[in-house]
């Protein structure tokens, strides 16, 4: 006799005797709610995680860039330009280009050099 | 998966899957209908979604069995108390054994057990999938099922 031949042979009347009495119902898929978008903790985490990342983004790179008007191109140039009045006034003439201090510095100093008279 | 493969899956176990959601219902019949439509109803809304890391039987096993568990807790009228004693109405006039409710008489665990690796075909690792249950303990449930079957009936199969 095979190993626990008498419980199969239990489940193999049990079979039979399901098979006799039992009706299977005829398979049927429910409609459900298929058509309907469902939305998943997963899925709202991503979206949710992929916007902030782009949003992230935008700030570093500051997008989008604003035009800047031609009035804001001349205004820069003439900044630049008195700036390089200023340097021109203060900047000895045994500086180099490269010693270059920015004009406050050159002020204080202008002071210090006053106060030893 | 896509929907018509899920409902090809579907529609081949349907057979085993009904006659489980039944044992898992105490053989109630209306109960088990009621149990697999949720169990169906949960799959295509994506409740239950089959990631095919185990066998296709044995996932819808394991959410028929939870659902079924689920709606037994819902519906205390249908609970059988468990290890009642109906050996004299397991066998009829003409002797003849009525198998469900002698396997009724065991404990829920050990019914499960045999009725996955006798009924099913399980291997113990699947049915272990199935019950959630470690290896250990379904081999345990597994040896004291058959010991305990074999007491009810001592003679009458041959």
């Amino acid at each position: 006799m095979k190993k626990d031949q008498d419980i199969k042979d239990i489940f193999e009347r049990l079979k039979e005797q399901d098979g006799t009495e039992i009706d299977i119902p005829k398979f049927e898929m429910p409609a459900g709610k298929s058509n309907r978008f469902v939305f998943h903790k997963t899925t709202v985490f991503t979206a949710a995680a992929s916007i902030l990342l782009l949003v992230g983004l935008m700030m570093y790179f500051e997008w989008p860039v604003t035009k800047e008007s031609p009035e804001d191109d001349i205004l820069l140039t003439v900044t630049f330009s008195l700036g390089e009045e200023e340097e021109t006034e203060y900047i000895s003439e045994e500086t180099s280009i490269s010693d270059w201090e920015s004009p406050s510095d050159i002020l204080i100093q202008e002071f210090e050099d006053d106060t030893n008279f | 998966m896509k929907k018509d493969a899920l409902s090809s899956l579907l529609d081949k176990h349907h057979k085993d899957a009904f006659l489980w959601a039944l044992q898992c219902c105490r053989y109630q019949e209306e109960d088990a209908k009621d149990v697999l439509q949720m169990v169906y109803l949960k799959i295509v809304e994506g409740k239950a979604r089959y990631k095919e890391k185990s066998v296709f039987k044995t996932w819808l096993f394991s959410v028929i069995r939870f659902t079924a568990m689920d709606f037994l807790k819902k519906n205390p009228k249908f609970q059988v108390l468990e290890g009642i004693q109906v050996s004299q109405e397991a066998y009829s006039e003409e002797n003849e054994i009525n198998y469900r409710k002698l396997l009724l008489q065991l404990p829920t665990r050990q019914q499960q057990v045999l009725l996955l690796a006798f009924y099913h075909d399980m291997t113990l690792a699947e049915i272990a999938e199935t019950t959630q249950l470690s290896i250990g303990t379904v081999r345990t449930h597994y040896e004291r099922g058959k010991k305990a079957l074999r007491e009810l009936i001592p003679n009458k199969v041959t």
